[in-house]
């Protein structure tokens, strides 16, 4: 293919100083949980990198403009957006980066520039845009079912309050056990809260974001922010790590300003919560917990802490850790979007997490992402070993 | 042969300096979404840039052979500033004894890193450029302390090649004995093969600390 599309045309300032920064050491395959499952080390994160410079080099070097650009190859191509949309965006490979590339960010911006270029989305990533516009969710499930199979009973929502909660997609149609809980929860401590009605708590803009489909995601972000703002919300409380990192971190850059309200991670307000008295656990629970830090919540935006704090809150738990734990936990396979394309991938590597949670004599796997519930309880099905997989929420809410 | 070496010395720098210009347009041009860096971070990040502190994180024991050669790298050049001045400015005087002691950490930081690599760790993935650099760098730094050490070279003939080429007034004769020609050859053809991490990997440094220390979700 020859083409005089540039491949620097659709990367920020920091991306492409990190392609460049990459020194190509290969640290990095260590860490990532893709390169663990297949081996393939075309789809490694040097690699990548290495060939996007070629590509670069193809449209955008001096030769490329006095000359013309350089063929590239169809099929080098295919490969490359194959491999791009393989990885889980954990960012793993960023955070044991040892010159500090941004690789949860770079990944998805290499995805939007093979989606300009026909390459991608991949499978029913594809279906993301056409599905929010005609039902706010990606799954293309009814809008008027997103809260009435899960929402409890006896949880008040308030017209308007200082403070909202945003169930998000995945957890109110894929894992709604863990949204119940988030429910249960906040209504225990008795705080006021809103909610926006099904039709508009639309999808929050990640799964377009990741897949490099962003033409949607202004208007998105506006109606989503305005919505809350109209409503006086200072604070929104969330519990999916991709929706949260979403919000503080993309939201902003959309919207063109500072957002009106603060982003808030669940466990940070339930942390707050047992800290301040609101919210008291009484029931025991001996049992032998093992957290596993959703990649991201934790390397995303920092929240490690604070879901630490409510699970050794809990009378009787005792709290294990992942060898990789914190910023430097492992994927549990469900990330980037790629859990519906690339499934084998998925379920290899959440099957590396339950493996780890029996070996170290858990009685129960926590986890507080929606998109690690859905993956790791199927990664379960058929396997030989197993573990009982709980959200953090949902554990709460039982203890209540 | 002397106006030979001139032409190649003019390309590399050209080649080098054209890379470099390219870069900077490039990301010049480019979008910065991200918002104004401000300071956070600034601290541990200038000392992650000077002791490779992420690298220490994840692999000390490849850690010692890289620090000790970006070190002695940036020594031995600086030391080599003494065939690119005229008169030669003090600093650049006062660095020659740490240049000579980083003229022998260079190879065996060099040695070291290959050893770590190849033997220790037998890694899978490789970087043939990597690779090659390596073995380039070994080569030049070997045939320079080899210069120093064994077959000395006419040091005075080998400056006037430089600052005749610098100045656009080449000297035709070629400078030194074979070994110091193809150490300059080799380092000549090193330079427009410079990787692009020596202008880059700061910057990611520093904005990899301001983004693990900015915490949008703890903010008030």
């Amino acid at each position: 293919m020859k083409t005089k599309k540039s491949f620097a045309g659709c990367l920020g300032r920091s991306e492409l100083m990190g392609i460049d920064a990459c020194t190509q050491c290969g640290e990095c395959l260590k860490f990532c949980p893709v390169q663990e499952v297949t081996g393939d080390l075309s789809v490694s994160p040097p690699e990548k990198i290495r060939q996007f410079r070629e590509f670069i080099k193809a449209t955008d070097s001096l030769k490329a403009k006095l000359l013309g650009p350089d063929k590239i190859d169809d099929k080098l191509l295919k490969d490359f957006a194959k491999a791009v949309f393989e990885c889980t965006t954990c960012g793993a490979c960023g955070e044991h980066c040892t010159v500090g590339i941004h690789t949860q960010r770079l990944w998805p911006m290499l995805r939007r520039e093979m989606v300009r270029r026909g390459l991608g989305p991949m499978g029913s990533q594809a279906e993301y845009p056409g599905n929010v516009e005609k039902t706010g969710n990606v799954y293309g499930k009814p809008a008027e079912e997103r809260f009435t199979p899960w929402f409890p009973e006896g949880v008040e929502v308030a017209e308007r309050s200082d403070m909202a909660y945003y169930a998000g997609c995945t957890g109110a149609y894929e894992s709604q056990p863990m949204v119940r809980g988030d429910a249960r929860v906040l209504g225990a401590i008795g705080r006021p809260f809103t909610m926006l009605p099904p039709e508009d708590e639309v999808c929050c803009g990640f799964p377009m974001f990741i897949t490099g489909q962003h033409d949607s995601l202004e208007g998105l972000v506006k109606r989503l922010t305005d919505a809350y703002a109209s409503r006086g919300v200072e604070t929104l409380v969330c519990s999916c790590p991709c929706c949260v990192n979403m919000m503080s971190r993309e939201w902003p850059i959309f919207y063109g300003k500072k957002l009106p309200f603060k982003i808030r991670h669940i466990t940070q307000f339930v942390a707050d919560s047992i800290k301040n008295g609101k919210l008291k656990i009484t029931k025991e629970l001996n049992e032998r917990l093992i957290y596993h830090d959703p990649c991201y919540l934790s390397r995303g935006v920092g929240v490690i802490e604070e879901p630490r704090e409510v699970l050794r809150s809990i009378p009787g738990v005792t709290l294990l850790e992942f060898d990789r734990h914190g910023k430097a936990s492992r994927c549990c396979g469900a990330g980037g979007a790629a859990r519906k394309v690339y499934h084998e991938n998925a379920i290899a590597i959440g099957r590396l997490a339950i493996d780890e949670a029996v070996e170290k004599k858990a009685d129960r796997l926590i986890l507080s992402c929606p998109a690690c519930y859905e993956k790791v309880n199927e990664a379960m099905e058929g396997h030989d070993k197993k573990v009982r997989i709980t959200d953090i929420m949902e554990l709460l809410a039982e203890l209540l | 042969m002397g106006i030979a070496l001139v032409i190649a010395f003019y390309i590399s720098g050209a080649i080098f300096l054209w890379k470099t210009v390219w870069r900077f347009v490039l990301w010049g041009r480019a979008v910065s979404e991200t918002p104004p860096s401000g300071r956070s971070g600034l601290a541990s990040g200038v000392l992650d840039v000077v002791f490779l502190g992420r690298l220490h994180n994840v692999n000390p024991g490849l850690w010692w052979g890289e620090w000790f050669f970006h070190v002695s790298f940036v020594l031995v050049l600086l030391r080599h500033l003494v065939y690119f001045f005229n008169p030669v400015p003090s600093w650049v005087a006062a660095i020659q004894p740490y240049g000579v002691v980083a003229g022998y950490v260079l190879p065996a930081s060099l040695l070291y890193i290959f050893i770590w690599r190849f033997a220790v760790e037998r890694r899978e993935y490789l970087s043939y450029y990597n690779l090659f650099l390596t073995l380039m760098l070994l080569a030049i730094s070997v045939s320079g302390l080899v210069l120093r050490l064994v077959v000395r070279t006419d040091l005075v003939s080998a400056k006037e090649f430089v600052m005749g080429a610098l100045t656009f007034m080449p000297v035709r004769e070629l400078p030194g004995n074979w070994l110091f020609l193809l150490h300059l050859v080799l380092v000549l053809a090193l330079v427009p093969l410079l990787p692009t991490h020596i202008f880059t990997a700061p910057f990611t440094l520093l904005e990899a600390r301001r983004r693990e220390e900015e915490r949008p979700l703890h903010e008030d």
